[in-house]
């Protein structure tokens, strides 16, 4: 059964790095080892949700057993 | 009794009762081991996260940042999040199609025809999850015998007997669920507590700022390190932490339980949220710690925080969650370490033909031996922070001998027995001569044994399953991986 989790977990990721970027990062004086390990860090999730949706859109999941 | 100990012994007794509650519903051994493939996302990321943070997070970690900086050590949760993901999207739903109840199941089903592959997989489960309790019991030790005052024998007793109450009780249902539980407590608790530090900087963002410009190297990419050694400690960590994703019983095992693929999926992009929200907040605000004193252990930093700095009312739960960390991880390698001994010993060697009633109880008497082997063990160490991240890296070097016979059994049609029993005997050895090496200074100090392990255990599967032939039950295995399952 498809959902609105692939969506809806993109847009938390997508916040929360930005947020983090905020956070972690605008505070510091020399900001570049910082930011890259943000988006080591929070980027996963951006990247993992969009790769979750895409496979619910082409019916990727669609061989999943549901046990009762 | 203070209000620390009110609130963690609470916490203990609630873990007890949701174990002993679980009790209710494991009636069988597919109940106690794979909690009846029947547990939703949400659970799956509680209890992978509760899993993955343990004492080593709050003490060690913790201990280290405030030392060395933060960034060589918040690198490795990068890995953990994406080795997650690639896990739960792409390896995960055929390791569930296997229908396991262990790790060395895989090994025997995948690798059939040769004794060698159990018992050196169920070997490696037994061995790498007590030296990794082990490691994590001690540092639930800081907690009970600095603040409470008990002595190191009785504080062991106490978080043993209740990791094995629950466990032996309620399965991996009663792990899963307190593990949830545990997870909440702990976030929750850093997520109160690290106010307190950017308060006693000066406020945020100014604070931080100040912070930056008195520690330079907090917030470099080498941290305190050279820049020789800081790049191995991101090529270690990271690559440890790979290992752990992919091929560590307590986190694999959960592609056993998820109540379908897509739940397992779910549950990897839930993690791949909330964890860096943690491991974020807790590590990077630590590091400036130096900038407000400097004459605390390290490995006390996090406890000194809750019992000085913040109220005790959110002190109290900070401890709790220290405690919560460190049970949790113990509770799944519980579970995995007794599943071993039930299931992959006594079920396949000891009594094959034993019934449902009687492997149930074996199942729980595991659990008990596993504790007693557990208690004498970790009666024999002294805590340092050190000895904590060398217990997990030590765990890990163990996995990534068996680590590539996992993927590539997985992906590689061509895969054999033959290579995996070369693979993972010389992976291990040689991880384990790396990781003595290093202790006794025979090998370099800077090779990480795990990338040691990983290498030569990949290099012989491809030499040994090139020249070698596979037999048509490897085959028949390999494609019922990848046939979905008939619903």
């Amino acid at each position: 059964m498809k959902n609105a989790f692939g969506k809806m977990s993109f847009l938390c990721s997508v916040l929360l790095f930005v947020l983090a970027m905020i956070v972690f990062v605008s505070p510091l004086p020399h900001k570049t080892d910082m930011a890259l390990m943000v988006v080591w860090v929070f980027a996963p999730a951006v990247v993992g949700s969009i790769v979750y949706n895409r496979m619910e859109k082409k019916d990727r999941w669609d061989q999943t057993k549901n046990l009762p | 009794m203070n209000l620390f100990g009110i609130v963690t012994i609470g916490s203990l007794v609630l873990y007890l009762l949701v174990g002993l509650y679980c009790a209710k519903s494991t009636n069988n051994t597919e109940d106690f081991y794979v909690m009846g493939r029947s547990c939703p996302a949400y659970l799956i990321t509680g209890t992978l996260i509760a899993t993955n943070i343990g004492s080593v997070t709050f003490i060690g970690y913790v201990g280290s940042v405030y030392t060395n900086g933060s960034l060589p050590y918040i690198t490795m949760f990068g890995a953990t999040v994406t080795s997650s993901l690639i896990l739960g999207l792409f390896v995960g739903r055929y390791i569930r199609r296997m229908h396991l109840f262990t790790v060395p199941d895989f090994f025997t089903m995948r690798y059939p025809g040769n004794e060698a592959v159990k018992v050196f997989s169920t070997a490696i489960v037994l061995f790498t999850m007590l030296i990794y309790l082990v490691a994590v019991c001690q540092g639930v030790n800081v907690v009970l015998c600095d603040i409470f005052g008990l002595s190191q024998m009785m504080s062991q007793f106490i978080i043993l007997s209740v990791v094995t109450i629950f466990t032996m009780a309620g399965g991996m249902k009663g792990v899963v669920i307190t593990d949830t539980i545990m997870f909440a407590i702990f976030f929750i608790a850093a997520m109160l507590v690290v106010p307190y530090i950017i308060q006693a900087l000066g406020g945020w963002p100014e604070g931080v700022a100040r912070a930056a410009e008195k520690l330079p190297y907090a917030m470099e990419w080498n941290g305190a390190f050279s820049k020789s050694k800081g790049f191995w400690q991101h090529l270690e960590v990271n690559l440890a932490s790979v290992v752990l994703a992919f091929a560590s019983p307590q986190l694999l095992s959960r592609a056993f339980i998820a109540k379908s693929e897509k739940a397992f999926g779910q549950a990897m992009i839930l993690q791949a949220i909330l964890f860096p929200i943690f491991i974020f907040t807790l590590l990077y605000f630590f590091s400036w710690f130096p900038a407000v004193k400097t004459d605390i252990a390290p490995t006390s930093a996090f406890t000194w925080v809750a019992m000085t700095v913040a109220p005790p009312v959110i002190g109290s739960i900070a401890i709790a969650g220290i405690a919560a960390a460190a049970l949790s991880s113990a509770s799944s390698m519980f579970q995995q370490a007794a599943a071993a001994l039930s299931r992959d010993i006594y079920e396949r060697y000891i009594n094959p033909s034993a019934d449902e009633r009687r492997k149930l109880f074996i199942s729980r008497l595991s659990v008990l031996l596993i504790a007693i082997a557990c208690f004498i063990a970790g009666s024999m160490q002294k805590i340092t922070a050190l000895g904590l991240v060398y217990g997990f890296l030590f765990a890990s070097a163990g996995w990534a001998a068996w680590a590539p016979s996992l993927l590539l059994g997985i992906f590689w049609k061509r895969a054999t027995t033959k290579a995996a029993v070369w693979s993972m005997s010389t992976g291990f050895i040689s991880a384990l001569t790396f990781i003595l090496g290093r202790t006794w200074g025979f090998t370099p100090a800077w090779v990480p044994p795990n990338l040691v392990g990983v290498t030569v255990a990949t290099a012989v599967f491809f030499l040994v399953a090139v020249s070698d032939r596979t037999t048509e039950r490897e085959l028949e295995v390999y494609n019922l991986m990848r046939a979905p399952d008939p619903d």
